[in-house]
């Protein structure tokens, strides 16, 4: 503290703290009564069963009304019951219960046992003392023998095996009682089952439950570290007052998913048999072994012995003992829970009526709702009232959390000075103070009013105006949000009151509050950008600032008073404009009502920025939203590109997609390898183009007054959208780029016209260059039938042909869409006349650079077969073209096919006409072979060179020359056998030796051919 | 001359595709040779039968912006020389046509103005459409938005659904507008970013804001020139910077393309915003290329 200023100010101390806010009763000790009452707050009670004679009252004082309006029944005990889930504050009402019973009144004795009470030695501790006239040193001695020297581990083992006498000698078969439902006998007879059979030599059981407990799995899951034995035992030893289960065995307990019982079980079929009724319905089994534990646990520590003092003999000496005096017991149980399975003798106690020698009990006990359901029927019905706990003290946080703020501040030692002592403690309700008005020497807090204005107050009754300092109601309320869905009041407690303020005195001394961890400390949901918010504060400390205006402003102006506390910027006060943003002076009562909208999608996303998660279903609109915007830009189309179907769409979907926009933290696949990935972190340039996105999805406009959800504060439409067309530009920009960089624009259509190109001049089809209507025309066409080597090739071209469209790829690399259709409307040609041409020219090397560029997987992997047939078939083709034309060249002996088709027709017709032509059958073929070689073209001379490019090329003139070859052999036979038969009839012979002669002035011409075909040079000789 | 009415199949693309091919062919080509090459894939599945009018339409307004002329005595089509010189060249034709052709079609405009008395239906269609706010964008569909405007300002550059497609057609081409299409969000975005910087290289590298945007307008007229305003419909007012410059300068500004700076001395100073503040912006300066 500084002065007179606020700034750094506390009115509490870690100390102070420590010594007066208790979250569980159990740690507050049975004589701070002060401590306790001048924090509490009035719990509201449902009276759940009992009748209700007095008006007016309610809370804790009706439940004190009636227990204490029972004295004098000398007929009945009288049980009362608060019960609540845990945490509720049960005790707290017990404990406020005792407080104001008066300690003086005669016609009772009381026996307060609090939470405080830890281990089982001292219960029995306290009650022996609190029993008048009943002894209990040799129960102690029994007790101390029985736990004080052994280890838990034989406590355990120790109750295992008095689990299994129970469950042998025991525990008894229930039989059937009136009224039975179908439900109960199925339960009862599995009981009886699960028990074992009565063993007729001996008396005790076979075959049961107490048998499986002998099998080693079943003791090792039984007695595991982490079981529900160790922590039954552990709580014996231990200071733990926390023993709220609701169930004490779970199935974890048994071996159900281990291995080799059943190995284990092998020759004791009826054990196997109950095991595996065990193993399906396990709930029995530890129902069963609940109730045999509740049978061996006072025998293994000790409770019970063959003879000798009892905590129920130990009651019924003190009943007695008071009887005699003309009083009554009054029982005070902060938690019954705390008697845990040793709970029968008290129980059995309840049970007993009053009479001419027993005093009567008032009992008063906490338990949990769980316990409570689970408590036998015999002491459950005698239960006269039950009043259940709500939640009730935390409907206003501010109250509650109010009263310990105040508490904290009148410290301990004051707090129990002020208590009335005596006979007016009980009563007293008005005794405690308020700081605020006290805290200077009896004087209000000198920053009582800057305080009240800065941080509000709250009005508790008794107190008055209670500051909230250091929270506000927006703080308190942020830090109660923070915890569980349904915070309990011991929740609050822990962590806001005992661990923020603990830290939050620390850091407002240093002048670092509020410091980074009150983001978990405080709920930390925003309305709007943290950007928007520091732009209306600019601060030198911007993270600081930022979580006092969320976290204490609501994201609005900070009142003088906090900003002094907590030393911060004086500009937190006012925002910089007015764009929509409260500044302190002017609350929003006063604006118009809002208008109805939709709740705004875009929180989340402040809650992003701010390292939350970010929902899947926000990740995937605002992937979405971002991709479709970014792809409604691309302007693909000017590069006269396709990319809403087809192969197109195809190739901008493997480089940009969905996965490419990475948000920083984000689940959901993220985009790898080749394709394109946009960073988008929580920086607040690009929360901006999110919020804008999604603003921009759900309006399609940025006009905040035709909002269908909240416009996000602070921003400016045009700012935002700016931001977002900036952005989606340059994205836009990249992907374009990289799309025409990766397919090289029209190259896709470039490679799929190339490739048709060479699967034609596989087939044989002979085209010009530059003809680009042939090569999309849909018909395959096919020249003379390839040679056997060329079969391959010709297959695959083939199915090239039929497989591949490359018109497909035209209209949508290379053409301009237009119109309803959206179909290809004009050609850009030049580029792909180009391809064709320098496919035609460069085969091989044409090829090698579609498999190389990998543009179009389809076509790299029809170039890769292409090419690979090509390789494959070259060298046999080649030997195979070298034949043909060796052949060919004899035949033609130097002439052209034409003239020697000539000649031969003219022969032919000769030896027909003179029926002398022989094979007398092969006319017909012998003149299709004349036909064939009077319809053929010369060989134009070019030498065609060697390999893959000049097989492919002058495809169609090989297959020419190959079926000439035919036709010359044909003719050739033809002549041979007609020559013959001419000599045998010895006509015409002249003319045949005229036609060979005919015949050999082609055969060097052809033999060069044939030599240039392989590769050798054209003036080799043979 | 009629773009969005007789010529309603031309486009900017079928403009580019006939003017680059025949660039290739410094004597011109035979129509009907050119035709044929460019419909390759009319009589294929791909293909579309409208192919016929969009070659048509799109060759008739490259004729009547004289980027394309013809020989009468051969019958050959010839590009003009600048515009075959400019699609010869290595790299992104493309974007150099684009603007190249924007502005033609605005001076061939202006031409028509002054000879006929009226515009040709594009480039008041483009005028108007750049006045639209960014903020309050048009619907893509005709009856969601665009035609009760039209109908409203009795405006007959666009009269209905086809046109206002070609309009579409036109501005997303020449860099006039972006589209959207996504949830809700299906409209027409007034921009004029990539239609400024195609004629950044006829512009001043340092001027006074208003002679800047002078210049820009003597680019491209539709961008506020008082003449091509004074065309547009009465009833409202119509603004000098539109909406749509408004929106490019500034994208341009935030890609550092442009610099808006404001003045030294309060002159020369043109108002430049979309809200209600506009920025009171005096210089503009040209940056170096990104």
């Amino acid at each position: 503290m500084t002065g007179q200023s606020m700034s750094r100010f506390r009115c509490w101390s870690a100390e102070s703290i420590a010594s007066t806010v208790f979250s569980d009763i159990g740690a507050l000790s049975g004589d701070a009564d002060a401590v306790f009452l001048a924090a509490h707050t009035p719990m509201a009670l449902e009276h759940v069963k009992g009748e209700q004679l007095s008006d007016g009252l309610a809370g804790e004082q009706l439940v004190l009304d009636v227990l204490l309006g029972s004295v004098g029944d000398l007929e009945r005990n009288t049980l009362v019951a608060i019960t609540g889930s845990s945490g509720v504050g049960k005790s707290h009402v017990v404990r406020w219960v005792h407080a104001h019973l008066p300690e003086d009144d005669p016609r009772y004795r009381v026996m307060y046992v609090p939470r405080a009470v830890q281990t089982l030695r001292e219960l029995l501790r306290r009650i022996i003392d609190a029993l008048p006239g009943a002894g209990g040193t040799e129960l102690m001695s029994r007790v101390d023998e029985a736990i004080a020297n052994i280890r838990p581990g034989e406590l355990q083992d120790r109750l295992v095996n008095e689990m299994k006498v129970a469950l042998d000698w025991t525990l008894e078969e229930r039989v059937s009682v009136d009224g039975e439902s179908a439900e109960q006998a199925v339960a009862r007879e599995e009981r009886n089952t699960l028990l074992g059979a009565v063993d007729e030599l001996t008396g005790g059981r076979v075959d049961g439950l107490a048998d499986l407990l002998d099998l080693p799995q079943v003791k090792e899951s039984l007695m595991r570290p982490e079981g529900r034995l160790n922590a039954l035992v552990t709580s014996y030893f231990d200071q733990s007052s926390n023993r709220e289960h609701d169930d004490i065995f779970s199935p974890e307990d048994l071996p159900l998913r281990k291995r080799g019982v059943r190995q284990a079980l092998a020759g004791q079929p009826d054990l196997a048999e109950l095991w595996n009724l065990i193993a399906q319905q396990p709930e029995m089994a530890l129902e069963l072994l609940e109730e045999s534990l509740r049978v061996a646990l006072p025998k293994a520590i000790g409770l019970r012995a063959a003879s000798g003092e009892t905590l129920e003999s130990l009651f019924l000496a003190s009943r007695r003992a008071l009887r005699e005096e003309g009083k009554e017991l009054v029982l005070v149980f902060e938690d019954l829970a705390q008697f845990g399975l040793v709970d029968a003798d008290l129980y059995n106690q309840f049970a007993t009526p009053p009479g001419d020698d027993l005093a009567p009990l008032r009992v008063v006990f906490a338990v949990t709702d769980g316990a409570y359901n689970r408590m036998d029927r015999t002491v459950q019905t005698r239960v006269a009232h039950r009043f259940k706990v709500g939640d009730s003290v935390l409907a206003d946080p501010a109250q509650f959390v109010g009263r310990y703020l105040n508490l904290i501040r009148v410290g301990r030692e004051e707090v129990e000075r002020l208590r009335p002592q005596g006979t007016d403690a009980s009563g007293a309700s008005d005794w405690m103070t308020n700081a605020c008005e006290t805290l200077e020497e009896g004087r209000p807090c000198r920053f009582r009013d800057e305080c009240f204005a800065g941080f509000g107050s709250v009005t508790i009754d008794g107190l008055g105006d209670v500051g909230l300092y250091p929270y506000n109601h927006e703080a308190l309320e942020r830090a109660v949000r923070k915890l569980d869905k349904d915070p309990t009041p011991r929740d609050v407690l822990d962590e806001c009151v005992s661990t923020n303020l603990k830290e939050a005195d620390v850091h407002i001394g240093n002048g670092t509050y509020p410091h980074e961890r009150t983001r978990d400390q405080f709920q930390f949901q925003t309305r709007m950008g943290k950007d928007a918010l520091l732009a209306q504060f600019p601060s030198s400390d911007p993270e600081r600032s930022y979580r006092a205006l969320v976290i204490w402003g609501n994201e609005a102006a900070l009142p003088r008073g906090i900003v002094t506390a907590f030393n911060l910027e004086e500009n937190l006060v006012a925002p910089r404009s007015s764009t929509g943003l409260k500044t302190w002076a002017e609350p929003d009562d006063t604006a118009a009502p809002p208008v109805p909208k939709q709740e705004s999608p875009l929180l989340p996303l402040f809650q992003w920025q701010n390292d939350d998660e970010l929902p899947e279903a926000d990740v995937v609109t605002l992937r979405d939203t971002l991709l479709r915007l970014t792809t409604d830009r691309l302007r693909l189309e000017d590069s006269l590109v396709h990319v809403y179907s087809g192969h197109g769409k195809q190739l901008l979907g493997e480089l940009f997609n969905v996965t490419s926009f990475v948000l920083e933290g984000a689940r959901g696949r993220q985009a790898g390898g080749e394709s394109l990935r946009f960073e988008i972190s929580r920086r607040p340039e690009d929360v901006r183009v999110l919020l804008a996105a999604r603003w921009f999805r759900d309006h399609g406009h940025f006009d905040p007054e035709r909002a269908k959800w909240e416009w996000p504060e602070g921003y400016e439409s045009d700012q935002l959208m700016l931001e977002l067309e900036s952005r989606l530009d340059h994205w836009a920009g990249v992907v374009r780029e990289k799309f025409l960089e990766t397919t090289g624009g029209s190259r896709p259509a470039q490679f799929a016209v190339g490739l048709t190109a060479l699967c034609l001049s596989a087939r044989g089809v002979d085209f010009k260059a530059r003809d680009l209507a042939e090569v999309l025309k849909p018909t395959v066409g096919q020249g003379p039938s390839p040679s056997e080597a060329w079969q391959a090739v010709d297959e695959i071209a083939g199915r090239f042909l039929s497989s591949i469209a490359a018109a497909d790829y035209v209209a949508e690399f290379a053409a301009v869409r237009q119109g309803e259709t959206g179909k290809a409307q004009l050609v850009d040609p030049g580029d792909l006349n180009r391809a064709i041409s320098v496919f035609r020219a460069e085969p091989e090397a044409s090829l090698t650079r579609v498999i190389q560029m990998s543009v179009d997987p389809v076509l790299v992997n029809w170039a890769q077969e292409f090419l690979s047939a090509l390789e494959a078939a070259a060298p046999n083709a080649v030997e195979e073209v070298q034949r043909d034309f060796a052949m060919t060249v004899e035949a033609l002996e130097g002439q052209t096919p034409a003239s020697v088709g000539h000649k031969a027709d003219e022969v032919g017709r000769l030896a027909n006409n003179a029926g002398v032509f022989r094979p007398s059958d092969a006319w017909v073929e012998f003149s299709k072979a004349v036909d064939l070689l009077e319809a053929a073209s010369p060989w134009t001379g070019e030498p065609p060179g060697t390999g893959v490019d000049a097989l492919l090329r002058h495809q169609s003139d090989i297959r020419q020359m190959r079926q000439q070859a035919r036709a010359l052999s044909v003719i050739q036979r033809a002549m041979v056998e007609t020559r013959k038969e001419c000599e045998r009839a010895n006509v015409m012979t002249g003319n045949v030796a005229s036609l060979k002669e005919a015949v050999k002035e082609q055969a060097a011409e052809s033999r060069r051919l044939v030599r240039e075909l392989a590769g050798g040079e054209p003036n080799d000789s043979n | 001359m009629e773009y969005l009415g007789s010529n309603a199949a031309a486009s900017p693309q079928g403009v580019f595709v006939i003017c680059r091919y025949l660039s290739g062919f410094d004597k011109g080509l035979n129509e009907g040779e050119l035709r044929l090459e460019l419909q390759a894939l009319r009589t294929l599945a791909t293909g579309s039968d409208d192919a016929a009018a969009v070659f048509t339409d799109s060759l008739s307004v490259a004729s009547g912006l004289g980027i394309v002329g013809s020989d009468s005595k051969q019958r050959l089509r010839v590009v003009e020389d600048v515009f075959r010189e400019g699609l010869r060249a290595e790299g992104d034709t493309w974007s150099w046509f684009r603007g190249r052709l924007l502005h033609r079609i605005a001076q061939r405009g202006l031409d028509q103005l002054e000879a006929d008395g009226k515009l040709p239906d594009l480039v008041l269609a483009l005028a108007w459409l750049l006045q639209m706010d960014p903020l309050n964008p048009l619907a893509l569909d005709w009856g969601a938005g665009p035609e009760p405007v039209v109908r409203g300002l009795n405006f007959e550059a666009v009269a209905n659904s086809t046109q206002w497609r070609g309009l579409q057609r036109w501005a997303l081409a020449l860099g006039l507008a972006r589209r959207a299409d996504v949830g809700n969000a299906k409209v027409l975005v007034a921009d004029a970013s990539t239609a400024i910087e195609d004629q950044i290289w006829a512009l001043p590298a340092d001027a006074p804001a208003d002679r800047w945007l002078e210049e820009l307008r003597r680019q491209v007229p539709m961008l506020g020139s008082r003449r091509i305003l004074a065309q547009l419909p009465s009833g409202r007012s119509w603004d000098a910077v539109p909406l749509g410059l408004v929106l490019g300068l500034h994208k341009l500004e935030k890609a550092k393309r442009l610099a808006l700076e404001p003045s030294d001395d309060g002159s020369h100073v043109v108002p430049i915003g979309l809200s209600t503040n506009p920025r009171q912006v005096g210089r503009i300066l040209v940056r170096s290329e990104r």
